[in-house]
């Protein structure tokens, strides 16, 4: 019996997550103005495809361990989040329900392969996922409040400090990782504070996406452009020096791109080209630890036993599944190190197929794009650079980590956003991506009212029209 | 807006590139990566399956997993000892022979779901897939019985397929105690008993090179080759290089094939300088020399081809198979076949199919060419040779009523002491329809004639008492 349940989940999880993405695909590839009506069904078989999916993995993995435990988490977690998504499509009619349902699949993906590693890891991640959306959801529905009260605010003058502030802020935080910090697989990634370990690099993504933002939005003297330049440079430079360089070329990638959208000029990403180049041979030179992953990433089989072992069980597990994967629980995931966040994408591909890892680089895509879209479609500068700036950093992110396992690229030390465990993480992609729907929200209500006021006129002029009509006629008598 | 589209455009092609080499690499990589040692999921798949069954083409086991009734921990047995050990060669400590080659599949249980359920409801393990192997188990007891008391190898093929139909190794080991007797063996480096000679060992070819030199000429020239007219006087020079016939033998008038026939060192020396060097780099290129041969078990590279601009002295020691020039029995043996097979060098291989546990096909091999290495009128030319050496060369140990063989002997020398030397035998039988070819090397035992022909008699005679 549990063989027949084992191998139906087998086939069924990959093709399940498949049908997902492939209508995300092709809603994107009718165009952003997809048909009304078909989006609410496509999206309703959305959200039955993503349950369907959490179940059967769910289903194999209890029946696997012969744990009810398991069982009952699952269960939980499948009903709590199509809860959650139906919740979020009622309450906030507004926001972009295409994102919404890419970044829940993926987080559920996550749910799934972590439950196999370390079911306790799992509930962790699961309540520390599902307590920041409560709370950021509840900031989201509290939005007319709150914007009343930064109007109030910004009575004083303080969105002249808001592009200062936030970038010292965000220097301030990064730094902390120095007198606090612990070293981690060779970086100083993480810090304790009161008894929580974070990892100071992520909550202040969002935050130096909003002061580029701002900056750029805010223009100004070729002094402020130098000193945005330099205080850029200085959180690259601190996480360099922290030896994190996977988020350190995350944000240099992100602030070289976001200069370009602002600006327009083509040598900024040339530059950017360049000098990030010749930034990676110096470190490959100056760091013993980025010349090891260099070299790893040259050839891990001479150095199997030590430099190579990382990238090598990776490779070893992704190219054991096959297109369906092992199963889950039937592979051995945890033979590679730190699967459960550098190497997450990995293990999804060693027990839910190479077809599953497919999809995951496509939601990312689809995620970014999507983003990207409305950014596009903005037609103010700082709500289009935080958008795409949110986007450019999220997607870099997905393909350092991705590239770097399947040796793609030198590994760099990254998670993959949503999917690996890790709160700190989760906690600032939820932030980055509630963000994203709160710009868009205020935009689509901001287009409701104007076509309202719009339409209102028409109707006044038109009876006025009517009105005027009707009294020319009576005149005639 | 442009740059919204070169950043859209540029992460889109990012990603799509990364989605494609992934499936790439995992379509190309992934027998390679799970054969490595370092990768611990055959560990896990043992666990679950039963090791899969060898054998061979004649329907014996040659190797298979049998449960111990009593502590219910499995064992690999191998029904016929050491008669089949570097062959199909062992599991333990990193494996070998077919056990390696195919382990992929015999870790594996691809029997159908429903099958697997029964199996499961029993509480048992899956059980792995079947290797159906080219081996013949009657001719390689046959084999491994003329090999006996001699170091050296024997390998026996047919020409039309390159089907390995036996291949023995002396000294060998007992593969079912293997794990047991494994310090002791890999203690002695001296006699390299894990080592498949027949595939691995390298040899100087010796008077069995003389086949090569004859292709050469008849590619070359063959009204020259017709015409071809020496007189043997017993020792022939070059620069400061002097051979002699085998034996102090003097031949005195021969065409090419009484040179062929009755090995003459003289002639074949005197070939040696008339053949155009870089026509023989190109025929010793086509043949595979000093280039990894078209076999997918470890097998060493032979290496002789020589310079273009080679001493004489040098040219000579080559054409009569000694100097620097070594083969492996297996490429010498592909080299014979392609003759038998009209020119087309087959590539050899030891599995015919991989099946499920109950039957059901996974993957066939099927025979494919290595290349034309030489013209069909070259290879009948040979075949004709090689059949009057048996008639009446130094092969006529094989002169039979009931079968008619074809074949090259050799006795390479590898001392200073002229009197060490190892016997070669390369050929084939029925000379006019060719079924087996087999090449047999005795280590030391001096003169192809005396010590190979014998072996390669008793191995023959065994096949046809068996059609």
């Amino acid at each position: 019996m549990k063989i027949y349940i084992m191998e139906t989940a087998r086939i069924l999880a990959p093709l399940l997550i498949l049908a997902f993405t492939g209508i995300s695909c092709i809603r994107r590839l009718t165009g952003i103005r997809a048909v009304q009506t078909m989006d609410r069904e496509m999206r309703i078989i959305q959200l039955i495809i993503k349950e369907l999916f959490l179940l059967v993995c769910f289903l194999s993995e209890a029946v696997s361990y012969g744990s009810v435990d398991t069982a009952v988490f699952g269960l939980t977690v499948t009903a709590l989040t199509g809860l959650a998504d139906i919740l979020f499509t009622c309450l906030f009619r507004n926001a972009d329900q295409e994102i919404m349902m890419d970044a829940s699949m993926l987080f559920a993906t996550g749910i799934v392969i972590l439950t196999r590693l370390d079911r306790h890891h799992a509930l962790r991640q699961f309540l520390i996922a599902g307590g920041c959306m409560a709370l950021l959801s509840a900031l989201l529905f509290g939005r007319e409040r709150i914007r009343s009260a930064l109007q109030k605010l910004s009575a004083y003058g303080i969105q002249d400090y808001a592009v200062p502030v936030s970038g010292i802020l965000g220097l301030v935080l990064l730094a902390m990782v120095f007198p606090f910090g612990s070293e981690v697989n060779g970086s100083m990634l993480g810090m304790t504070l009161f008894g929580i370990t974070l990892q100071p690099s992520e909550p202040v993504k969002p935050l130096f996406v909003f002061f580029l933002a701002s900056a750029f939005a805010a223009g100004g003297t070729k002094w402020k452009r130098i000193s945005l330049v330099t205080a850029a440079m200085g959180y690259v430079f601190i996480l360099v020096l922290s030896r994190d360089l996977g988020s350190g070329g995350i944000y240099f990638v992100t602030f070289v791109l976001m200069a370009f959208l602002a600006t327009g000029r083509r040598w900024i990403p040339a530059a950017g080209l360049i000098a990030g180049t010749a930034a990676f041979a110096a470190s490959t030179i100056l760091f013993s630890h980025v010349r090891v992953r260099v070299q790893a990433f040259l050839d891990p089989w001479s150095a199997i036993d030590s430099r190579g072992y990382q990238i090598t069980q990776s490779l070893f597990a992704i190219a054991y599944g096959g297109p369906f994967g092992a199963g889950l629980t039937r592979g051995t995931p945890k033979s590679i190190p730190f699967a459960e966040t550098d190497f997450v994408f990995s293990a999804v591909c060693e027990e839910l197929g190479i077809i599953t890892g497919i999809c995951i680089i496509l939601l990312c895509l689809l995620l970014f794009l999507r983003i990207f879209d409305h950014a596009a479609a903005s037609r103010e500068l700082f709500e289009g650079l935080f958008l795409s700036g949110t986007a450019v950093m999220f997607l870099t992110q997905a393909f350092l980590t991705i590239g770097g396992e399947t040796r793609f690229i030198p590994s760099t030390g990254v998670t993959l956003p949503l999917v690996s465990y890790g709160g700190s993480s989760a906690v600032s992609t939820l932030i980055m991506l509630f963000s994203v729907q709160a710009v868009i929200i205020r935009k689509r209500e901001r287009m409701r009212e104007r076509m309202h006021a719009f339409a209102e006129r028409y109707r006044q002029e038109t009876e006025a029209a009517a009105f005027s009509w009707k009294e020319e006629q009576e005149v005639p008598r | 807006m442009n740059r919204i589209k070169t950043v859209r455009v540029f992460f889109t092609v990012l990603m799509l590139l990364l989605a494609a080499y992934l499936v790439l690499y995992a379509a190309c990589s992934y027998r390679k990566l799970f054969d490595n040692d370092y990768n611990s999921r055959t560990r896990l798949l043992s666990g679950q399956n039963t090791r899969g069954t060898i054998y061979s083409a004649d329907g014996y086991i040659l190797a298979e997993t049998r449960t111990d009734a009593a502590d219910g921990k499995d064992r690999r047995v191998y029904p016929f000892g050491n008669v089949f050990s570097h062959i199909v060669g062992f599991s333990a400590n990193g494996g070998s022979g077919i056990e390696d080659l195919q382990d992929y599949y015999l870790v594996r249980s691809d029997i159908a779901v429903f099958h697997k359920a029964e199996y499961e409801k029993n509480g048992g393990k899956f059980p792995g897939n079947t290797v159906m192997t080219t081996l013949h188990a009657g001719l390689q007891c046959a084999a491994e019985e003329a090999m006996r008391g001699y170091r050296g190898a024997m390998i026996i093929t047919e020409p039309s397929t390159g089907r390995i139909l036996a291949c023995v190794s002396k000294p060998d080991f007992d593969p079912n105690t293997i794990a047991r007797d494994w310090a002791e063996i890999t203690a002695d480096s001296s006699s390299g008993r894990l080592m498949n000679r027949a595939f691995q060992g390298t040899y100087p070819p010796g008077s069995t090179f003389k086949i090569i030199d004859t292709a050469a000429f008849l590619e070359q020239d063959v009204q020259a080759a017709a015409d071809y007219g020496y007189t043997c006087t017993g020792t022939f020079s070059a620069g400061n290089e002097t051979i002699h016939c085998y034996g102090g033998e003097v031949h005195y008038d021969l065409d090419l094939t009484g040179s062929f026939v009755r090995s003459c060192n003289c002639s074949f020396a005197n070939i040696g300088l008339l053949l155009d060097r870089g026509k023989l780099r190109g025929l010793m290129n086509r043949m595979y020399f000093d280039r990894k041969l078209p076999f997918d078990m470890p097998a060493s590279v032979s290496r002789a081809t020589p310079e273009r601009n080679c001493p004489d002295a040098d040219m000579i020691q080559l054409s009569i198979g000694q100097g620097t020039a070594v083969m492996s029995p297996l490429h010498l043996n592909m080299i014979t076949a392609a003759a038998a097979n009209g020119g087309i060098m087959m590539k050899p291989y030891a599995v015919d199919a991989v099946l499920t546990a109950d039957g059901d096909d996974i993957k066939v091999f099927h025979p494919s060419e290595a290349g034309r290495i030489f013209s069909s009128d070259t290879a009948a030319a040979l075949t004709g040779m090689m059949a009057e050496t048996v008639r009446s060369g130094t092969a006529r140990g094989l002169r039979s009523e009931s079968w008619t063989a074809a074949g090259k002997t050799g006795s390479a020398e590898y001392s200073e002491q002229a009197e060490l030397s190892h016997a070669w035998f390369t050929g084939f039988a029925p000379a006019e329809d060719p079924q087996i070819c087999i090449t047999v090397i005795l280590e030391g035992a001096g003169s192809g004639s005396q010590a190979a022909v014998p072996a390669a008699r008793k191995v023959l005679d065994a096949w046809f008492d068996m059609q």
